[in-house]
């Protein structure tokens, strides 16, 4: 079973999310802001990771740039609350593999994740 | 007495000469007999010369002017001493035809053989004079012309010309200075007369530099108003360009321009205002742009969080119902409400605030009792403080004030919902409600987050979020409203914030 990082802040979001992709048989583990997120990187290395953008402690920006400073390549997505093609591009150009706008379908998860693990 | 050959030559000359000169010569005894005259005089008079031998001189004098000729040839028999050519006045000689013209005469005095014989030498400067008339007449008119150029060049500039007389304290101006002064021409115009007109608030600054000009022997140039006799400000450009000094070097004349600038000036400051008003407007455009973009920011966070709550959560009621785990489907229908209560609080605040901007929101004071009040408010909130954190009511004075129960109410549940809301660590909060003599203090303590410094003055902007609140929800409204509504009631609302530390909010309302 493949193993998804889900790192957001927002309890409801979160626990939808874990609930969703669990039902999708996928292995889904939870941190609540950036700085857990990167603690549950380094100890459950996840195949891939969700991340919200505005957190608390450390932002989604930060985890990404913890991301890309380590030599695994685990593919990074996006979950963010803005639909401002500057924050898109940000995310894009800070080298996130995908995004999604909130709220999205469970099919738009699914499909991404699907593209992004095989 | 004999005759030399030598004189007889000298003779022939002479008569030749008299002959053929090409002056009229013409000789009258004491009782003013013409006694001879040359060819070229009688051809000049238009008599034969037999005609005019032996004819009174005055024959050859105007009408008009032959009693005066009398009285001059009189006196001048009196005391003869020759008269030089173009010395004297201007002289008319009359012709055979009566016709007059302009001539020049010189006279000197002989006597011969006991008698007193006066020779008058006539040049006819018809000619010359015409030439002359004709000359003036060209350089009048340039004259003119050069005037009115300059008087018209003066108008168009509003710029008058100054002479002034430092001796006789007097100016002389051209008629554009005078019209510049609302002045007659005739008017005489003292420099202590022109100081009269400076305008107060330009007064001092002229006097210096009149006195620095004079001190230093400098040109002199200002820029100042003056206030006419009519009532009439006008901006005035005056400077001297030249200084004129007497043999030893004592200024005693200043010339220069003065300048009427009032158009210009008004100009400027039209133009200075139009400059003002762009940038008012540049700034208020710009603010609304950053008020759209800040709402745009803000709507969508604020706005998709519990919308993604509500598509997922109604996503898994519809799984689980498939699936037919009824057990778990009603947490998500509780979570699909909550998120439409919050969609529906924003909306709340949206329509506060468009109510507000509009003056729609009514004020209506009552007495109210303010511990029971804030217990209600209090309920209300402590809905939303974490297990470990307590807010605490601390009251003094009256126990009651005459509030707006709704805006009052709606004012403390927005900032105590602040302080917990920017208490991630669950520290205790507290609210201090002081009933004064002559008004209503509330304040409200928490130890969170605090605001930046820097942010401070934009706290109560819309749908502002100072930088280290943008990873917590909110829509930047609600200091907004609160500000709003005390503006309303009259009130005031300020805080102390320390980053890390907290923020303590105070709010007065007039009692």
């Amino acid at each position: 079973m493949r193993k998804v990082l889900l790192i957001e802040d927002n309890q409801n979001i979160r626990e939808n999310i874990e609930e969703l992709l669990e039902l999708s048989n996928y292995e889904v583990m939870t941190a609540n802001n950036g700085q857990e997120g990167v603690e549950a990187i380094q100890s459950r290395k996840p195949d891939l990771i969700l991340c919200d953008v505005h957190m608390p402690k450390m932002n989604g920006y930060q985890v990404l740039e913890y991301v890309k400073s380590k030599p695994t390549e685990i593919p990074f997505v996006f979950i963010t609350s803005s639909s401002q093609e500057k924050d898109i591009k940000k995310g894009v150009l800070s080298g996130a593999d995908s995004y999604l706008i909130k709220p999205f379908e469970i099919e738009d998860l699914q499909n991404t994740i699907i593209k992004l693990l095989g | 007495m004999e005759t030399s050959f030598h004189d007889e030559y000298e003779d022939a000359l002479l008569g030749v000469m008299f002959q053929h000169a090409t002056v009229g010569i013409i000789m009258a005894n004491e009782a003013g007999i013409i006694i001879r005259c040359n060819p070229y005089a009688a051809r000049m008079f238009g008599y034969e010369i037999d005609e005019l031998v032996g004819e009174q001189i005055e024959i050859l004098i105007p009408d008009n002017l032959r009693t005066t000729h009398l009285e001059h040839r009189k006196s001048y028999h009196k005391n003869p001493v020759p008269r030089y050519m173009g010395v004297g006045r201007e002289l008319f000689a009359k012709r055979k035809d009566d016709k007059q013209f302009p001539v020049e005469v010189s006279l000197s005095y002989a006597e011969d053989g006991g008698q007193k014989i006066v020779i008058a030498v006539v040049n006819d400067i018809t000619v010359r004079i015409e030439k002359e008339t004709k000359l003036v007449a060209k350089r009048t008119k340039e004259l003119a012309e050069s005037r009115a150029k300059l008087l018209d060049a003066q108008k168009v500039a509003q710029l008058g010309s100054i002479e002034y007389d430092l001796v006789e304290d007097v100016f002389r101006g051209s008629e554009q200075l005078y019209k510049i002064l609302e002045l007659d021409s005739t008017d005489p115009m003292t420099f202590k007369k022109y100081k009269s007109y400076l305008h107060p608030d330009d007064s001092e600054h002229v006097h210096a530099k009149i006195a620095e000009a004079k001190e230093k022997g400098q040109l002199f140039v200002s820029e100042h108003r003056i206030i006419t006799e009519k009532g009439n400000v006008k901006h005035i450009y005056t400077r001297t360009s030249n200084i004129i000094k007497d043999a030893e070097g004592k200024p005693i004349e200043r010339r220069g321009i003065v300048q009427d600038i009032t158009a210009l000036k008004t100009m400027e400051s039209e133009l200075r205002e139009k400059q003002v008003q762009l940038e008012k407007a540049l700034k208020k455009e710009q603010e609304l742009s950053e008020l759209k973009s800040r709402f745009v920011s803000m709507a969508s966070h604020e706005f998709r969080t519990p919308l993604t709550t509500i598509l997922s959560s109604s996503r898994l009621v519809e799984m689980h119902l498939e699936r037919g785990n009824l057990d778990k489907y009603q947490k998500h229908l509780s979570n699909i409400q909550s998120a439409v209560k919050n969609l529906t609080s924003i909306l709340n605040d949206f329509l506060s605030l468009e109510k507000l901007e509009s003056g729609k929101v009514q004020f209506n004071p009552e007495p109210v009792n303010l511990s029971e009040f804030a217990s209600a408010v209090l309920e209300e909130i402590n809905l939303l403080v974490a297990d470990n954190q307590k807010v605490k009511y601390i009251h003094s004075g009256d126990k009651e004030a005459n509030i707006d129960q709704h805006l009052v109410r709606n004012i403390l549940i927005n900032l105590l919902s602040n302080a917990v809301k920017y208490s991630p660590n669950g520290k205790d909060i507290d609210l201090h409600i002081d009933r004064k003599k002559s008004s209503l203090v509330i304040k409200v303590k928490d130890r969170g987050i605090g605001i930046p410094e820097e942010q401070h003055e934009q706290m109560f902007g819309r749908f502002f979020r100072a930088d280290n609140a943008s990873n917590i929800q909110g829509t930047g409204i609600g200091l907004t409203i609160v500000k709003r509504y005390l503006d309303i009631m009259q009130g005031s609302i300020s805080f102390k914030s320390k980053l890390n530390l907290g923020t303590t909010f105070i709010v007065e309302i007039p009692q």
